[in-house]
């Protein structure tokens, strides 16, 4: 047992009795160096290496935690920024169909087909409301009252052309097609807006 | 509700005449609108001094209307001649006579 622990403690003493074949001056030198286990138990006692143990262990608990934590919040970020990617990848096609839809009321209006203008007014309708009322969409004022208006310039269009197949009322066409020239407009402008936000929420 | 109509129709008025509003065209030659927050208001003249004004939710469903003569037998006012006024007022606005008008008296007023 002595033996043991003086080949612990040997080398640090720098002592090279082994080596020397000085085996015996060796174990009593040792023998003045060796560890009183109970004095080491006995002071400042189980109590205080127990706290220390714990306070060890919390610590390292707490910067597994944090790091754990950390970690967790870079990832809810990351999905977050793909939901909205999505979002806004959703939303683009939505109005880039709506802006198709614009193009096709202006040539229906051209041939004077009412019906389809009606029926494509109340598309772009039902297309656009969702958008508006769900709130998951980022648009900006100038957008959504952009937006806004398009729905009450396509239920008044809708209304004109109602009105046009089954009363034959009159009708402008040059108006008309500048109102859908305008809502083309605005339409092309929230596209790029959304195709911006959604290019910026990719390189965050 | 009445009186809302009352003081939804006085703020147009009001606010058009101060050009605080941004009418737009619509594609029926006697209807202008204008987006005020999340829903839009129509003016309509159908005939002489005949107004009707249609209330318009985001989706564009007409959510409310009253006419100028709902408006006078509410208040005992005639409101037929100011919503005349505001609607060939709004008509010029569009157009953009009153700003060609507002760039001359400003080009005068430099002289």
């Amino acid at each position: 047992m002595l033996f043991r622990i003086s080949r612990v403690y040997l080398p640090t003493l720098g002592l090279k009795a082994l080596k020397q074949n000085h085996m015996l001056e060796a174990i009593e030198d040792c023998e003045l160096i060796s560890v009183d286990w109970d004095a080491v138990f006995s002071w400042p006692g189980y109590d205080f290496w127990g706290i220390l143990l714990a306070m060890v262990g919390f610590a390292f608990s707490i910067a597994f935690a944090a790091r754990a934590s950390s970690k967790a919040s870079v990832a809810a970020n990351a999905a977050h920024a793909a939901k909205r990617s999505m979002i806004n990848a959703d939303t683009a096609s939505q109005i880039t169909l709506v802006q198709q839809m614009l193009v096709e009321i202006r040539l229906r209006v051209e041939n004077q087909q009412w019906e389809q203008v009606s029926e494509k007014c109340e598309a772009i309708r039902v297309i656009v409301a969702p958008l508006l009322s769900s709130g998951n969409v980022e648009l900006s004022e100038e957008t959504e009252k952009s937006l806004i208006g398009l729905q009450a310039q396509m239920a008044s269009l809708q209304k004109s052309s109602d009105e046009i197949r089954h009363n034959g009322s009159d009708f402008n066409l040059v108006k008309i097609k500048s109102v859908l020239a305008k809502q083309a407009e605005a339409v092309a402008k929230a596209v790029r807006e959304i195709k911006d936000n959604t290019e910026a929420v990719q390189n965050v | 509700m009445s009186d809302k109509w009352v003081k939804l129709a006085q703020r147009l008025i009001g606010l058009t005449s101060e050009g605080k509003l941004a009418w737009q065209d619509t594609s029926d030659d006697d209807v202008v609108q204008v987006v005020i927050g999340k829903n839009a208001i129509e003016l309509e003249s159908s005939g002489f001094h005949d107004f009707e004004i249609r209330v318009r939710d985001g989706s564009g469903k007409v959510v409310d209307r009253f006419s100028d003569a709902d408006l006078s037998e509410i208040s005992n006012l005639n409101y037929a001649s100011a919503l005349n006024s505001t609607y060939n007022l709004i008509r010029r606005q569009i157009s953009g006579t009153e700003q060609v008008l507002d760039d001359l008296l400003d080009e005068l007023g430099k002289k």
